[in-house]
């Protein structure tokens, strides 16, 4: 297209009612009014064609297929979302942790309370080690199945993790803290959750959402990222320093 | 946390977002980590459930460009590779008029002041209202309506000059 020169005789109002007609933002009849004044204003007309050309020479310059989004952040949104809570989560400082040492459960039944116990050592373990997922379990020795779920700094200075647990039929997601080289539960509740396409159904949605308030309550910060965890994993989870 | 829903819109506005963190960086690097920022953002905040989600991602990508990015010393480069495609700057090689006025135009867009170049952006080539505009970036509708016209008159006379 050739190139267009248009003598800058249209004050500011007519640009803005150019403009304003390009991106449909004209009433009715104010649309009809600017196409009665196309038709005697030739400057007017030369102007919206101008700003017309502009347009389409942006929109070619940043048309979408010149513009690749790295695949790796596409696939962070691709990945199923991680099991989901009753609540929001914002995740706020202060308040002091209420301790339960592992082994003592939070509103479960005898056949749950057995299996804690019997889990204490493994769970430990596979807390100590596993990454957080969005999927998929991890097998303890004792055949039951953790998933942990994410890692964050609480206001004592150590490492939670909120992380599922799952043996036969029954389910429990809880929060674990790192207390002088070991995990200790801080609340379990009941929970239920099904995989494949099934979504999630929680069972107890007071129980879940006892996990999040405490969640709410304890973390100083947003959990971390699974960069930021594998080297948190790598470190033994060393304390958090006060500059963190 | 982001809905699955949610995830899966936010998806689709990746494209949409990256030319919107350009508009703000006017760097490539920039604009990467700019829109890295904004993901990572709303994947660890989330957002209500009932949160129009482009709008909602738009402001927290400009909420970080204003208050986090902008602030440190970026390197503004006016190069012609500013605006590329898959690496390769658009009208590098000056083999027909039309790459030319690319060319022009893409300098032209990069000299705008940041205001005027992300609304322009979002308007004429997003294809966004003033009103979706005006709630991503909280300023009046009025505001908008202004800044898209200057923008469009200070392109205009950019490209006189060439």
């Amino acid at each position: 297209m050739a190139k267009i020169h248009t003598l800058n005789v249209i004050g500011d109002k007519n640009d803005q009612f150019i403009s304003r007609w390009l991106d449909g933002d004209l009433t009715d009849a104010e649309r009809q009014q600017f196409s009665d004044r196309l038709a005697d204003e030739p400057a007017l007309h030369r102007r919206l064609v101008e700003f017309q050309y502009h347009d389409a020479l942006l929109c070619e310059l940043l048309a979408d297929d010149k513009f690749s989004v790295n695949p790796a952040l596409a696939a962070r949104l691709a990945a199923p979302a991680k099991a989901p809570v009753a609540t929001d989560r914002t995740i706020w400082a202060l308040a002091a942790s209420a301790l339960l040492a592992m082994g003592l459960v939070f509103q479960l039944g005898n056949s749950a309370l057995t299996v804690e116990s019997q889990m204490s050592y493994d769970l430990a373990d596979a807390l100590e080690s596993q990454p957080s997922r969005a999927q998929g379990w991890d097998e303890l020795k004792n055949g039951a199945q953790m998933r942990a779920v994410l890692s964050f700094p609480s206001a004592q200075g150590t490492w939670c993790r909120e992380f599922l647990l799952a043996q036969d039929s029954n389910h429990w997601r809880g929060v674990a803290c790192r207390h002088q080289d070991s995990w200790v539960t801080q609340i379990l509740a009941r929970d239920l959750f099904l995989e494949s396409g099934e979504g999630y159904r929680l069972a107890g949605a007071q129980d879940v959402d006892s996990v999040a308030r405490f969640i709410d309550q304890q973390a100083v910060d947003v959990a971390l990222s699974s960069q930021q965890e594998l080297a948190v994993i790598a470190s033994n989870w060393m304390p958090i320093s006060p500059s963190e | 946390m982001l809905t699955e829903l949610q995830r899966e819109h936010l998806a689709t506005e990746l494209v949409g977002l990256k030319r919107f963190c350009l508009s703000l960086a006017r760097d490539k690097h920039d604009a990467e980590d700019l829109l890295q920022l904004t993901v990572e953002r709303l994947l660890s905040k989330g957002m209500p459930t009932d949160a129009h989600v482009a709008k909602w991602s738009y402001r927290v990508c400009r909420n970080i460009w204003v208050d986090e990015l902008r602030s440190r010393e970026v390197r503004a480069r006016f190069s012609k590779a500013e605006l590329t495609a898959n690496g390769e700057a658009i009208g590098h090689s000056a083999e027909s008029e039309h790459a030319l006025e690319l060319e022009r135009v893409n300098e032209a867009l990069l000299t705008l002041p940041e205001e005027q170049r992300s609304v322009l952006l979002l308007v004429a080539v997003e294809g966004r209202s003033y009103a979706e505009v005006a709630a991503i970036l909280s300023v009046p509708i009025g505001t908008i309506m202004s800044r898209v016209a200057r923008a469009r008159r200070a392109l205009a006379e950019k490209m006189h000059r060439h």
